[in-house]
């Protein structure tokens, strides 16, 4: 089964027999390099996510080439010698928030919960865990949550000539804007 | 190499953003076979199209403006996938005058499928 048929057939699942299911298409993923030389910054506006406001599972996936990046050159760069992103174009994250039940989805208000899942990116795959913020505002969800990641954990590798001016640890958020369907 | 040598001189002879366009085109496709293509074989569709100028034909379901850049859904036989193709700025004028129902045809780079299949930097044809 491909991803997107293991993605669709989540969100058909939760449309179809599950009440409790939220999703987005323009979820929000962006990455932060910070050194002494150059700070770089891409933004992904097009993620693709799934949540099951019971179970806490939980997945997402970006295309690669939907980071935007304020430099076009540095864009090509990422998408043709690090990312690959015609060989691999996806990055996929699966999961589960461990502790769901802290969130009260009917009611107002802002919420911490604890998850854990296996990120996906070129033809690795890792399990990580973070802490998300879950605001809940007139039946909409905004998930919010930020994680490291090493480029050379997932086969990124950065040529030395270009090392200098890349993190060796990359900021990533995440701002998924749940609605229910 | 022969075809190499004709882009080559295409180029030198016409000049000009809008033949890159058409130079560049490797492949016309429908968008509901394109979707379709992507929904049943993805690993196949992705070396196929991923990273190409596409020209794709299709009925326009939705027109969105956002940013100062226009995108434009076409219609597949699935009920909540489409094309989307995100539109280059520099003819915005011409998109405003788009409606939704009409068919159209655009090229594009394919960057893949997620949950939609995605093109970017897209110019329409006609």
């Amino acid at each position: 089964m491909n991803k997107f048929f293991a993605l669709t057939t989540a969100l058909c699942l939760a449309l179809g027999l599950n009440a409790d299911n939220y999703m987005t298409k323009t979820g929000t993923v962006k990455f932060f390099s910070h050194t002494t030389l150059e700070d770089i910054k891409a933004e992904n506006r097009k993620v693709v996510s799934v949540l099951n406001s019971s179970t806490g599972a939980m997945e997402f996936s970006l295309l690669m080439k939907g980071f935007d990046f304020t430099n076009q050159l540095m864009e090509d760069h990422f998408n043709e010698s690090y990312a690959e992103s015609d060989k691999y174009p996806k990055a996929t994250f699966k999961g589960t928030v461990t502790d769901i039940s802290k969130v009260d989805f009917t009611k107002d208000g802002s919420y911490t919960a604890n998850y854990t899942g296996k990120l996906t990116i070129k033809d690795v795959t890792k399990d990580i865990t973070g802490v998300a913020k879950f605001v809940i505002k007139d039946g909409k969800v905004t998930a919010t949550s930020d994680i490291k990641v090493k480029p050379k954990d997932y086969h990124i590798n950065i040529p030395a000539t270009a090392g200098a001016k890349i993190a060796e640890e990359l900021t990533v958020d995440m701002i998924m804007d749940y609605t229910k369907k | 190499m022969k075809k190499g040598i004709l882009i080559i001189l295409a180029i030198a002879l016409m000049g000009g953003g809008a033949v890159y366009w058409y130079v560049f085109v490797l492949l016309k496709v429908e968008a509901k076979k394109l979707f379709n293509d992507y929904t049943q074989f993805e690993d196949s569709a992705n070396k196929i199209y991923n990273g190409k100028v596409l020209q794709v034909k299709g009925q326009i379901s939705q027109i969105d403006f956002q940013n100062n850049r226009y995108t434009i859904s076409l219609a597949t036989d699935d009920a909540m996938g489409v094309v989307l193709c995100e539109m280059d700025t520099t003819d915005n004028a011409q998109y405003a005058q788009l409606k939704a129902q009409s068919m159209i045809e655009l090229a594009g780079f394919c960057n893949g499928l997620n949950f939609d299949v995605y093109l970017d930097r897209c110019k329409l044809v006609k």
